[in-house]
């Protein structure tokens, strides 16, 4: 560094003081949002945390007591806890599965263009884009025991009326059918979106070298999809641990626990139960499950480039 | 044509087929409930084709539930996280995509990560915060909470249109005198206007359709949004369903309008991130 | 004015040194050229100038003060970016009058939605406007005025970029590569354009390029850049006549400058690759070197005389008023197929039309008069000072 002449050496002060000043500017950007969420989102996590090794209940949120891990290991024996563990993985991993196929299949039809494609695409959608609760309001009644469309239609059959959200045998099952109505359109249009990113002269060579249409998709198309849906299918699997609104309207957690995941289980736990403590620990719980999940697709994600050479 | 053609050609018609009845048949089904009588919906079967003749009814059947105080709300709440989320998220998108600084990586991954926080779990800290700072019961206090969760993804759609302007417009900018905070306004967002719009509809809707934590934190029925409002009428019959299904319709419209309206900008900006992994 | 003085400017990214020692000074409106292959740092060079890139160490002043830390626009300099950078949602008015309207923005005139009303309502008043119809005029732009760059053409992007250059009138214009993204003919017309411009503006200008035909027509002086080190400083005819080094030679010239390895014996010439002897009166003393020769110093067929090399037909180029005759000194193979990468190709001009067979057997005239020696390790530019006679020894 030259600093040479009283001239030099106050030139370089101010290009140190501006250069501050600059840096100054950037985190202005910056801080409202980091706040925010620090605020909102990473305070409150740490206090459930917090929470989780309280006996904490609901009239007095802070006013717990620290007992260490004792809701963990409370959680830890109780059969009602693995069931809902269980009702998580069985409920995201169904969901996921028929998510993806039908939103694939549904993708694949629409990939070709023909005439009101946009039309029917949209209707498609509808599913996606209608709020929650209306969806549920109407499941609720085409559910319905004695009125419901479901049942109507079954009656025709000559089958007998299902309690569909009455019957613990059943009551997952229609939460998954919701479920499924609601979510597949989300990775229709993604995977649609990467359909088409798809290049013609890939379709076209396959032609030429007189591939048919199950080959093609298998030799050209799904190779090239495979990351979107990897992506889709961590993103659907997330979020299945996370869905709560579904679930809680349509049944409650009920009938018998049978559709009690682990976040409906922490919202009866926190407001019907009252008790804040353990309803915090599920929480947690709840949470390390879909870090797993994350940490599990980026090592086998890693890996596969690796593989391929593309890491 | 070749047989292989035909038979693509026919699984696809039959494939599109079956999904527009299972996609359609809830809509089409609100439709037709809403305009049957409660003799139809539980005695003698309600019509196969929606009433529709019955229009006419249906400011009646509304008088029964107070939907429009209700869907005033929503907008207030949906309107209010969509502005406070936007202007968060600009600036965040913008530091993000063109400023080096200590603690970018670990912004980014704050960002990211609330993504996997379920709100089931947060809700009652956040109970208890809004308690401490006298936020309950207010409709700004669930603007505040949602556009936590909203934030996120208008940065990254935000921010992924950001990467896309070409850097040297904002140097070409500097040397004519334009100091970075006006680089942001004047130059960039012009440039980036269907992506804040996509950003902006995307909360909206996040806003409009939410439904926990307004159950959680609001108490007065009048700030109920329809959302909350809508719910309560689950287990009850006191209310004639044709009008809970029609008030329901009326809350799914704007959704499903402006979902349409951004629908291809939705999905560019999901899979810019997605296949690139 | 200014004069720019480079005092010893270093720039770094990390671990690795773009620019090393940059010391030179350059003069009140002259033409400066950064000419240099991709990715010497010539265009580092430039934004640290503009104050767009911090300079890491060493000191850059206009006229002899400091400006490190000054931002561009206290530079009171103008730049003028390869892709142009216009603003796209702007009109080529809005473009123009674009710096003027920032100088004259207040502190809180820079408020969101204030800020785009004041922009529109400073660019009416009669002093900007005015002056953007000058400006506008002075490139021949006034039809284009309320257009958006989207539907101009490359040339007429390019103008408005110089538009908005010209409006401050700053003391000194920086361009990097703009005319890389024009087809040739537009380069040539704009070539000429731009210096039309700098005799008019009389400021200085410095340009940066990777193109010597540019370098050579446009500049007053040069700079070389090699990997973030300076070749050679001087005048094109210096450049050209007594380069630096084997790659300036080699950069500038097209063809560039002939290079053959030699061994200088007893004061006798050699030609390393096939022994072929030179007569040159002044050499220097016994050893390793490079001689240099440019294609306008060979001639084939040769007038003969005292030196001829021979060599094959490689390449044959006729442009006209002259053609260009690519040759190798190895002949060809057996089967009548060239040597191929392995031989090195070297150029003759050749005034007029000539042509021949590739793999013809020529016998090419060589004029040593203007040779240039380098110092075979180095590569170094050679003076000799102890010249050796033929004959004699130093």
């Amino acid at each position: 560094m030259t600093v040479s002449s009283p001239a030099a050496a106050l030139a370089s002060g101010s290009s140190r003081r501006t250069r501050r000043r600059r840096d100054l500017g950037k985190y202005l950007f910056i801080l409202p949002a980091v706040l925010y969420l620090l605020v909102f989102t990473a305070a409150p996590l740490l206090q459930g945390l917090w929470i989780s090794f309280t006996d904490a209940k609901l009239i007095n949120p802070n006013g717990g007591e620290f007992i260490g891990a004792e809701n963990y290991t409370y959680l830890f024996g109780s059969n009602a806890f693995w069931d809902s563990l269980t009702t998580t993985v069985v409920y995201t991993f169904v969901t996921v599965v028929f998510a993806l196929v039908l939103g694939t299949a549904a993708a694949l039809a629409l990939n070709r263009a023909f005439r009101g494609r946009t039309v029917i695409r949209a209707l498609l959608t509808f599913p996606y884009a209608m709020p929650t609760v209306a969806a549920a309001l109407i499941f609720i009644w085409i559910f319905n025991p004695t009125s419901g469309a479901l049942n109507k239609a079954i009656g025709v059959l000559g089958i007998g009326q299902i309690g569909w959200l009455t019957d613990p045998d059943y009551g997952l099952t229609s939460v998954l059918i919701t479920t499924v109505w609601k979510v597949f359109p989300f990775v229709m249009l993604v995977v649609l979106a990467a359909l088409q990113s798809v290049p013609d002269e890939l379709y076209e060579a396959s032609r030429i070298d007189g591939a048919d249409g199950l080959s093609t998709f298998r030799a050209v198309v799904l190779p090239h999809i495979m990351p979107t849906l990897s992506i889709v299918g961590l993103l659907m699997t997330i979020w299945s641990i996370r869905r709560f609104e579904i679930i809680y309207l349509l049944t409650g957690g009920g009938p018998s626990e049978a559709t009690n995941t682990l976040v409906v289980n922490v919202y009866r736990r926190a407001f019907s139960e009252q008790d804040l403590g353990t309803a915090a620990a599920i929480g947690i719980l709840g949470l390390v499950l879909s870090l797993v999940v994350t940490v599990v697709f980026f090592l086998a994600d890693r890996r596969q480039s690796r593989r391929e050479g593309t890491a | 044509m070749t047989f292989g053609r035909i038979l693509g050609r026919a699984i696809r018609v039959v494939t599109l087929a079956i999904f527009i009845v299972f996609a359609g048949f809830p809509v089409y089904w609100m439709l037709s409930t809403a305009f049957s009588t409660d003799a139809e919906l539980y005695q003698t079967g309600q019509s196969w084709w929606p009433r529709l003749d019955r229009v006419g009814d249906i400011p009646g059947k509304l008088a029964d539930v107070p939907i429009a105080s209700w869907l005033m709300n929503s907008g207030v709440i949906a309107v209010g996280t969509t502005l406070l989320s936007l202007m968060l998220a600009v600036l965040a998108a913008y530091a993000l995509s063109r400023f080096k600084f200590h603690g970018k990586g670990f912004a980014g991954f704050l960002l990211f990560s609330t993504q996997m926080l379920p709100e089931a779990l947060l809700v009652v800290p956040l109970f208890s915060i809004f308690v401490t700072l006298g936020l309950l019961n207010s409709l700004h206090g669930l603007v505040l909470a949602n556009t936590a969760f909203t934030m996120p993804i208008s940065v990254f759609i935000i921010k992924a249109a950001i990467d896309r302007i070409p850097y040297e417009i904002e140097e070409s900018a500097r040397v004519d005198g334009c100091p970075r905070w006006s680089q942001l306004s004047l130059i960039v967002m012009p440039l980036i206007l269907p992506s804040l719009a996509a950003a902006a509809v995307i909360n909206f809707f996040d806003g409009w359709n939410e439904f926990l934590f307004a159950n959680t934190f609001i108490a007065d029925q009048d700030k109920w949004p329809a959302s909350v409002g809508l719910v309560s009428f689950i287990g009850q019959y006191g209310t004639p369903l044709a009008s809970v299904i029609s008030a329901a319709i009326l809350f799914t419209l704007p959704a499903l309008i402006f979902f349409l309206i951004v629908q291809r900008k939705i999905v560019s900006g999901l899979t810019a991130g997605a296949v690139k992994g | 004015m200014p004069t720019l003085t480079f005092d010893n400017v270093v720039k770094h990214y990390g671990d690795t040194t773009v620019i090393h020692d940059f010391n030179a000074e350059i003069d009140d409106n002259e033409f400066l050229v950064l000419l240099g292959p991709s990715g010497c740092g010539k265009s580092t060079m430039l934004r640290m100038i503009a104050g767009l890139t911090e300079i890491s160490s060493g000191e850059l002043l206009f006229d002899g003060e400091p400006v490190n830390g000054l931002e561009p626009r206290e530079r009171n300099i103008a730049f003028v970016f390869q892709s142009y950078a216009l603003y796209p949602h702007m009109t080529v008015r809005d473009n123009i009058a674009f710096p003027l309207i920032m100088d004259r923005f207040k502190t809180w005139h820079h408020i969101p939605i204030v800020n785009a009303l004041m922009r529109r309502a400073i660019a009416r008043r009669p002093e900007v406007a005015d002056r953007v119809d000058e400006v506008a005029e002075m490139l021949e732009l006034t039809d284009y005025l309320s257009r958006r760059p989207k539907a101009l053409s490359g040339g007429q992007r390019q103008r408005v970029a110089v538009a908005r250059a010209l409006v401050r009138d700053p003391s000194i214009y920086l361009l990097d590569e703009p005319l890389s993204n024009l087809d040739a003919k537009l380069r040539a017309q704009m070539r000429a354009e731009i210096s039309a411009l700098h005799q008019r503006v009389g400021k200085t200008f410095v340009y940066v390029t990777h193109d010597q035909v540019e370098a050579m027509t446009m500049a007053s002086r040069i700079i070389v850049l090699n990997q973030g080190v300076v070749q050679q400083i001087g005048t094109p005819e210096e450049i050209y006549a007594r380069p630096a080094n084997t790659f300036v030679a080699k950069f500038v010239g097209s063809p560039p400058m002939n290079l053959l390895d030699v061994t200088v014996t007893g004061g006798r010439v050699r030609i390393a690759e096939n022994g072929q002897p030179l007569r040159i009166s002044t050499v220097p003393g016994d050893g390793d070197y490079v001689l240099g020769l440019r294609p306008e110093n060979l001639s084939v067929p040769g007038p003969g005389g005292e030196n001829t090399i021979d060599g094959y037909v490689r390449t044959v180029e006729n442009l006209g008023g002259e053609t260009i005759i690519g040759f190798q000194l190895p002949p060809p193979h057996d089967d009548g197929t060239l040597t191929e990468d392995d031989a090195p190709v070297r150029y003759a001009r050749v005034p007029g039309t000539v042509r021949y067979d590739i793999g013809t057997a020529v016998r090419v005239s060589v004029d040593t008069g203007e040779a240039s020696w380098f110092d075979a390790a180095s590569g170094d530019r050679m003076t000799l000072d102890h010249p050796t006679l033929i004959g004699g020894r130093s």
